[in-house]
């Protein structure tokens, strides 16, 4: 076995090892309630009254 | 502190108006080619007019100036907003805003002319590479100098995808246009043969994984919760679809070179790592579709959520039909012919520009502060769209299939029973329907530029919205 192919093989396992690493951190307990804060993230960010008022002050011009 | 207590609205923007009008471009340009197909005096005898040089002008008008623009605009809207900071550089986002005009243009003026590196999707020669290059690494300051600076901990999963289309561009880009330079509008590739073939495909197949899927992708993440007003379906879902897109979609590329002088291990290694990106494709599309349960009612009221939806649905479809037509004896059938072609605008048409429309529609009322002057045109443009992009497809897979068949269809002594003349006489109704969905496509992007005119003109720009105090500790 060249060592390319044994680099290979090696890398393989890794990424393997890494994706499940990351899949059981993604699904872990501990994680749950910050998950669930960060996918509130977007919604916390009300950008809608601003565009009501910005329409507000543009009708009164 | 002015400058960092607001969000920087304008290049957002200019962006965002710059999509509406590539998009009409780009698309009339499709149009016009797709009815010299069927029509093939079209071209006028006018070297300028022909297919082979109309054609990456097409492609590259649709892909890197209208949803390139459209990528830019949300991703600086979205990284502004979910990070509550502005924009690293004013100066940089200005200069990645007019670099990139003048990418557009360059490619604009040099592709009818004929000057071209001959390589899909990135055709444009030497010199416009490097401006591009250039482009892309401002881009990525103010893209990665703005979330270094978020006043939030966490990155949100629309950065993510953001980040990672970014990364891979400026890497696909360099390795694939590394070049030598003859002229100054002439250049050939470093790479030969076959491995020039594999760098070509790796770079045009991860150009549809990261220019034309992660960075989409981000779009849906931010903008189908806005829209629907609740979060996303399952973050957990989403950071494990992540990163099983980064780690399957680089591999996917040999899938084009099928049957060719690429070692056969590669072929069938390019095929199954294509299929197992069903997974992850699927995990992103349900994220979004069941990000709408519970309140599935709105899409029937409206019409923005349902283009947003829509194009999931299409990128769920075009994501089964990739998998599928890179299986080896499968592809022995569509390669070459106009299913493939049916399949790209599947994913292109169906996702990709109607992810794009919802997410402007959107932006734009937000952005100039206004309401938007009609719903109900949002509701035609989403009819025209939908219905263009059915007989677009349509037409192609039975063009396609019929093509594949007639092609290996043999009599009993072992000839062919068609020439190859008579397959294109086929071909021609669908050809004719093919012009015809595209053309419904066009025409409404172009009651789009009506309704955003009309609001623009009724409304002003907003002034740069102040930045929200960081939350107290918690």
């Amino acid at each position: 076995m060249s060592w390319i192919a044994l680099i290979d093989s090696v890398w393989t396992v890794v990424v393997l090892i890494l994706f499940t690493g990351i899949f059981l951190w993604a699904w872990s307990d501990r994680n749950k309630a910050d998950f669930e804060a960060a996918s509130r993230l977007p919604l916390e960010d009300d950008d809608d009254d601003r565009v009501e008022n910005n329409i507000k002050a543009v009708e009164k011009n | 502190m002015a400058t960092t207590d607001t969000y920087n609205y304008k290049v957002v923007r200019q962006f965002a108006v710059m999509t509406i009008i590539w998009g009409i471009v780009g698309m009339l340009v499709g149009v016009y080619i797709a009815a010299e197909l069927a029509w093939p005096a079209l071209n006028f005898d006018i070297p300028y007019l022909t297919f082979s040089r109309l054609r990456p002008l097409h492609t590259n008008a649709v892909i890197f100036a209208f949803g390139g623009s459209a990528l830019f605009a949300t991703s600086y809207y979205v990284v502004q907003r979910t990070c509550h900071t502005r924009l690293f550089s004013d100066g940089l986002a200005a200069f990645t805003f007019w670099g990139w005009q003048l990418v557009i243009v360059l490619a604009a003026v040099t592709l009818p002319l004929g000057i071209t590196s001959s390589k899909e999707y990135a055709e444009l020669e030497w010199p416009i590479d490097i401006l591009i290059t250039i482009v892309w690494v401002a881009y990525a300051i103010v893209f990665f100098g703005t979330i270094a600076r978020r006043r939030v901990k966490h990155i949100y999963v629309a950065n993510w995808f953001y980040g990672a289309f970014i990364i891979t561009i400026a890497l696909l880009h360099i390795f694939n246009n590394l070049e030598y330079p003859v002229s100054l509008t002439k250049s050939y590739s470093v790479y030969a043969g076959v491995q020039d073939a594999m760098v070509q495909w790796w770079y045009g197949h991860n150009a549809v994984g990261f220019f034309l899927t992660a960075g989409f992708l981000g779009m849906m993440y931010y903008f189908i919760p806005k829209q629907a007003g609740r979060p996303v379906y399952s973050y957990r879902l989403s950071i494990v679809h992540f990163w099983a897109l980064i780690f399957t979609y680089i591999w996917a590329g040999p899938h084009h070179l099928h049957y060719t002088a690429l070692p056969d291990w590669t072929q069938s290694l390019g095929m199954v790592m294509s299929l197992i990106l069903l997974a992850p494709s699927w995990g992103g599309m349900i994220n979004g579709i069941m990000t709408l349960s519970g309140a599935w009612e709105k899409l029937r009221t409206d019409p923005v959520l349902r283009f947003l939806i829509v194009a999931v649905s299409f990128y769920g479809m075009s994501t089964f039909e990739g998998p599928m037509m890179s299986i080896k004896t499968v592809n022995a059938l569509s390669h070459f012919t106009d299913w493939t072609v049916g399949h790209v605008h599947s994913g292109a048409l169906g996702w990709v520009a109607m992810v794009s429309m919802g997410s402007m529609y959107y932006l734009i009322p937000r952005l100039f502060g206004r309401e938007i002057h009609s719903v109900r045109l949002i509701e035609v443009h989403f009819w025209t769209a939908t219905i263009g992009v059915v007989l677009y497809i349509v037409s192609m897979w039975v063009s396609g299939i019929m093509q594949g068949l007639m092609w290996r269809a043999v009599n009993e002594d072992g000839t062919l029973t068609y020439s190859f003349i008579e397959t294109v006489q086929a071909m021609h109704p669908f050809y004719a329907i093919r012009t015809l969905g595209g053309a419904l496509f066009l025409l409404g992007m172009l009651i789009m530029a009506y309704n955003v005119f009309k609001t623009i003109a009724g409304g002003k720009a907003v002034e740069d919205p102040a930045i929200p105090a960081p939350a107290a500790a918690h």
